[in-house]
């Protein structure tokens, strides 16, 4: 299992130097000038120019992709063109919105997803299933930014049960430490804020959970079913344990292995979703940062953050499979 | 990476053999009603995109500012005219949906064909001849798996530009490694087969072998992948139309539609938004529910 | 223009809460702003962008300052001046007893600093900015000197009689020398200046954070705080002051002005804007993106006839902007009421193309802004409208968007056909219109104001001659002229003057707009 796990971590190594690579290459294909950006809407032509030398952005291309990795590996990433930060810092800023964001919406897609996926497999064939497997095909064929607007519409602006913007409201003061606030709150004891960061994250987190709930839902329901048939779950229930045992005490724990795949599989994609649903509620979270930094073609914003979102997708990714190879012996000795 | 591993490695393994097992395909796949609605409302679709022009109740792009984000058929007024209310620039959305359905369409199947064609390419190259070249596409397909695809998506489009044909290739090179790996994980369960081993005894061309018995042993994978890629090409075209990147106006195409509508649902112009996320929703459902029919009828295990 | 009414009656009603000022006044209070964008860099000399600017409004004073509403100079940290005979020495007279933010005294040393860092490539300090804008405004200033700790004057190379009002700008604002050098690098991040409020914390793309200086040479703010609150969307923007979340809003979306004056417990507060949205038509034929059409003033008449720009103006602008028929807004001087503007008629228009031999049309481009901009809210609905005009007179026009700082650097350069741009005025001068934008001095490749690349001699010697004087009367008569050149040669579809609009809680009192869109909370206090 250990040289399992190391020969993986060492595969990720070439794996994100080609993708520092690709996203350098693609980026210094993209027209444009940065130099001229920074300048402003006002500068003259020598201003641009020296901006220019300034940033090394007048070097020969390859020199300037070994003077970026030389830094990166010595964890500097660069100064963002547009606000001058750390681009490390400002990633280190904004990925615990991401992270919060995300997890609260991965809890609300487990939950609800295998509950309703397990009733589905115990009830098969009844009005829930039905309805829950109808929803979770909607679910999976909607666009998430097309959710996120129709959720803020409703919940937002007729229902007005929601805030539809931000983390949390100016007014009231919480003193960041993790950055993650709904533990910030939670750690100095300020209820009134715990509370305001929850409402903030309901519209984006639903909005950002129903696709991988639909899928955990599908893969639960599957996976169920099949166990279910099985003998000795058969067998235990003609023993005479009582149904809720049988369901979620042995068969639920012969089903997981779909759907702890089914769930890291998904944790990639709330990371692609995370990036659409922070356009669509202004959440300042390191989606929006990647898609802004894109749009003002800010190099070393762009580099750092495609970087980490890379990194953090390939990671968990990893886990996934460590997961399921330590669940599932078989795999690892291939 | 295993996760969307798993996934492709399922489809490749799906296979037709032969023709009683295509029969028994085509059955099944007749008999599942889910894969029936969803086949019913794609030949919908496509009907609707050819025949646009004699459907659609006025000219999508006819600006008309004084009829700006009216309501349709649930109010009174305009009702008739525009069954599903105006844009902000007067235009009908019942009109612009309809045509809308050529572009949504369009994008989805080159997109996927752009991807299917690279994708079958580097996954003969790969499978069939194994070693260097095996290893060389597949850290390259391991690295473009890295990035999310939405966000590689974006990164092309800032060198390619905006607009509709470039939407397509964008998508089209994200989803080619999945393609190339599906095709791959294909070809290495045919590779070893007795009908391949005889061929190269007798000295058939690399050509031949494949373009006569690896090539029809891939294709039932390539279909169900593509059929399911189609679904989320739409998706994405739809969200790079909605940041802007896609379609160029005035082309009725449904994400940016939606895009462009989006700053008129807070002051209540719901039906401007919610429209074509209703299109591009069925589209999707129902490419979704024929791909996963696709896949049930074509999967030995359920088959027997 | 069914809401003409509103902007008559929310004047007046502005004017008179400036009236009001002088009664009792209940001080305290915070007073929390939904901006529309974070602020890039918070050192008064390196910033560009709007939102940037009004943080450093209340933060930071300059020698001079503006008075409120309008572009006329009062002293401010300087008491007085004298200039020399030859206009090219300018001696400040220093305020005693002004302190910044940090405890240190203003004076002399300070001002120094603050320019000499902005001019000289070697002092240790210029590296850590990139001064963007004096090289735009202040150019032809030699350096600075102290005389005497509360003396400093500051050298020319030319007379320039626009040095004193740009001084009133934030790029002469005065920032602390001690403050500056403690933090280095990080300056930017740590703002310190004599002004009325005190930075306090800023958490990047959410607030920024500023209260009342307790030492400050005037009265003190009447306000305890100042939240500067960043809501990027024009709903929730204006959602958050519905339910009172913040206090004042900016740039409102128009189609949401009716809400705001239908609100009773709002008010919105417009003038006329300082500004210009137009369509600008590439005639310079040695540029990539010219067109054979557009160098035939047929063509460019044509198009200002096809496009019906009240309709635009009604609809699109939503009512919050006036027709434009000149390229500078009717509260400068000078300006030329007596021109008849082309009006919208699709069918001379095509007659004018039949004539020029486009009798079938032709097909080109137009570029378009891909941000919302003060002299116009969504140039993209903007540029869709005109495509579907000028497609009724057989003009094929494709769109063209990029990101912001590309756009203004390609069509600098010239590789659009047409394109959708705009202007705010800096000083409220008809020259900083008509030069900047249409004088064939700024058609340079690369570099280029006027991105019409309309190079006509006849309109620059009238434009060097009004730079030149020093006769009003003359420079008004002067500038009437450069008009009617401009509209008998039709470089540019001038499309709309744009309301500046900000919308505040009935409780919030003093406010006062300025011309330049500036914005300062020095005066205001909220009312209980």
């Amino acid at each position: 299992m250990k040289t399992y796990i190391i020969k993986r971590l060492l595969m990720l190594i070439p794996v994100l130097l080609g993708v520092s690579v690709v996203i350098f290459v693609l980026i210094r294909l993209t027209p444009g000038d940065p130099a001229r950006i920074m300048a402003g809407e006002h500068a003259d032509q020598q201003t641009v120019e020296e901006i220019r030398e300034k940033w090394g952005l007048n070097k020969p291309l390859p020199e300037q992709y070994f003077i970026w990795l030389k830094e990166a590996l010595q964890g500097n990433l660069g100064r963002s063109i547009t606000t001058r930060e750390f681009v490390v810092s400002e990633i280190l800023e904004r990925f615990p919105n991401t992270l919060e964001l995300t997890l609260t919406a991965m809890i609300i897609a487990i939950v609800v997803g295998v509950i309703a996926g397990v009733i589905s497999a115990t009830k098969q064939y009844s009005i829930f299933d039905y309805g829950s497997m109808v929803g979770a095909l909607f679910g999976i064929s909607m666009p998430v930014f097309w959710l996120g607007l129709m959720l803020m519409f409703v919940f937002g602006l007729l229902l007005d049960w929601f805030p539809i913007a931000g983390r949390l409201d100016v007014n009231i003061t919480l003193k960041r430490i993790t950055h993650f606030y709904v533990i910030d709150s939670l750690l100095a004891g300020n209820w009134p804020a715990l509370k305001d960061v929850l409402v903030h994250l309901v519209l984006p987190s639903i909005a950002l959970a129903t696709i991988p709930m639909a899928m955990i839902a599908r893969m639960t329901r599957s996976s169920m079913l099949e166990v279910i048939r099985q003998d000795h779950i058969r067998t235990q229930r003609a023993k005479g344990l009582p149904e809720r045992t049988v369901v979620y005490k042995h068969a639920l724990k012969n089903a997981l292995i779909p759907i702890v795949t089914v769930i890291g599989l998904n944790f990639g994609l709330l990371l692609q979703g995370a990036i659409l649903t922070e356009t669509v509620f202004s959440w300042p979270g390191l989606g929006r940062y990647a898609v802004q930094a894109v749009y003002a073609r800010d190099y070393p914003a762009i580099q750092g953050s495609v970087l980490f979102i890379a990194g953090t997708f390939v990671i968990v990714n990893l886990i996934t499979d460590i997961i399921y190879a330590y669940v599932n012996p078989k795999i690892r000795y291939r | 990476m295993f996760s969307r591993k798993k996934k492709i490695e399922q489809i490749s393994k799906l296979q037709v053999n032969s023709y009683s097992e295509l029969n028994e395909t085509f059955h099944m796949l007749w008999s599942n009603k889910s894969a029936m609605i969803g086949l019913i409302l794609i030949v919908i679709l496509v009907i609707v995109a050819i025949f646009a022009p004699f459907i659609a109740p006025n000219d999508p792009y006819q600006r008309s500012l004084p009829f700006r984000l009216k309501p349709g058929i649930w109010s009174e007024g305009l009702s008739t005219r525009y069954p599903l209310g105006t844009d902000y620039m007067g235009r009908g959305i019942l009109s612009r949906l309809i045509y809308g359905a050529r572009d949504s369409l369009t994008v989805g199947f080159i997109a996927v064909g752009i991807a299917a064609s690279l994708g079958i390419f580097l996954g003969l190259l790969a499978g069939y001849y194994g070693g260097m070249i095996d290893h060389l596409i597949m850290r390259f397909v391991d690295i473009m798996f890295a990035f999310p695809s939405i966000l590689l998506a974006i990164s092309i489009m800032a060198v390619l530009g905006p607009g509709l044909e470039k939407a397509m290739i964008a998508i089209g090179i994200v989803y080619t490694p999945q393609m190339a790996r599906v095709v791959r994980g294909s070809v290495l369960t045919v590779r070893g087969t007795v009908y391949i081993e005889a061929e190269k005894a007798i000295g058939s061309s690399d050509f031949r072998i494949i373009v006569l018995h690896v090539l029809p042993n891939v294709m039932a994978p390539i279909i169900v992948y593509s059929t399911l890629s189609i679904a989320s090409a739409i998706l994405d075209a739809a969200a790079l139309g909605f940041l802007g990147l896609g379609a160029q106006p005035p082309r009725p195409e449904w994400g940016a539609m939606l895009a462009d509508s989006r700053q008129y649902l807070m002051s209540g112009a719901w039906w401007a938004v919610t429209f074509p996320g209703l299109a591009i929703m069925i589209t999707v459902l129902a490419l979704n529910l024929l791909g996963d029919g696709l896949r049930d009828a074509l999967d030995p295990r359920l088959r027997k | 223009m069914k809401n003409k009414w509103w902007i008559v009656l929310s004047l007046i009603v502005s004017l008179g809460f400036v009236s009001m000022g002088a009664g009792a006044l209940a001080a305290g209070g915070t007073l929390v702003f939904g901006s529309a964008g974070d602020a890039v860099r918070l050192d008064p000399a390196d910033v560009t962008d709007g939102e940037s600017i009004q943080r450093m409004d209340n933060m930071f004073e300059g020698l001079v300052e503006y008075e409120t509403g309008s572009t006329a100079i009062r002293p401010c940290l300087a008491e007085s001046w004298d200039i020399s005979p030859d206009g090219l020495e300018f001696t400040f007279h220093l305020r005693k007893g002004v302190k910044f933010h940090d405890g240190t005294n203003f004076d002399a040393t300070a001002v120094v600093f603050s320019f000499q860092r902005q001019y000289d490539k070697d002092f240790p300090y210029h590296k850590y900015g990139e001064w963007a804008y004096w090289g735009w405004m202040f150019d032809y200033v030699d350096r600075a000197e102290m005389v005497d700790p509360y003396t400093v004057k500051v050298y020319l190379q030319e007379p320039n009689a626009s040095f004193l009002t740009s001084l009133a700008m934030f790029t002469a604002c005065i920032v602390s020398p001690y403050s500056a050098a403690l933090y280095g690098a990080d300056s930017f991040k740590h703002p310190v200046g004599t002004g009325p409020f005190k930075f306090v914390e800023w958490v990047k793309d959410d607030h920024i954070t500023m209260e009342a200086f307790e030492d400050y040479w005037r009265e003190r703010a009447q306000l305890d705080k100042v939240i500067f609150r960043v809501i990027p969307d024009p709903s929730a923007r204006l959602m958050a002051l519905e339910k009172g979340e913040v206090d004042g809003i900016e740039y409102p979306d128009p189609e949401q002005v009716q809400k705001i004056i239908d609100n009773p417990k709002l008010k919105l507060l417009t003038q006329p804007g300082m500004n210009v949205g137009y369509v600008a038509m590439n005639m310079g034929e040695d540029t990539p993106g010219f067109e054979e059409p557009f160098g035939d003033v047929r063509v460019r008449r044509a198009i200002n006839h096809a496009i019906n720009k009240e309709e635009i103006v009604q609809y699109l602008y939503q009512g919050t902007a006036i027709v434009a028929k000149n390229p500078i807004p009717p509260l400068l001087f000078g300006y030329n009421d007596d021109i008849v503007d082309y009006e919208y008629n699709p069918a001379k228009a095509r007659e004018l193309l039949a004539e020029a031999g486009y009798a079938n049309g032709f097909k080109t481009t137009l570029w378009a802004m891909p941000v919302s901009r003060p002299y116009m809210f969504d140039p993209r609905k903007i540029a869709e409208a005109i495509q579907s005009y000028l497609a009724d007179v057989g003009i094929e026009a494709e769109i063209y968007s990029e990101d912001w700082g590309t756009y203004l650097q390609n069509t600098e350069a010239g590789k659009h056909p047409m394109c959708l741009l705009g202007w705010t005025g800096d000083n409220g001068d008809p020259d900083n219109f008509i030069y900047v934008l249409l004088d064939k001095d700024a058609a340079t490749i690369g570099s280029a104001g006027n991105v019409a690349f309309y190079r006509s001699d006849e309109l620059h010697e009238v434009n060097i001659k009004a730079r030149q004087s020093y006769d009003f009367e003359e420079r008004v008569r002067l500038y009437r002229e450069a008009q009617e050149i401009i509209h008998r040669d039709a470089p540019w579809v001038c499309l709309a003057h744009s309301t500046q609009m900000l919308a505040f809680k009935n409780e919030v009192e003093g406010y006062v707009l300025h011309p330049t869109s500036r914005k300062f909370f020095y005066p205001v206090w909220i009312e209980r």
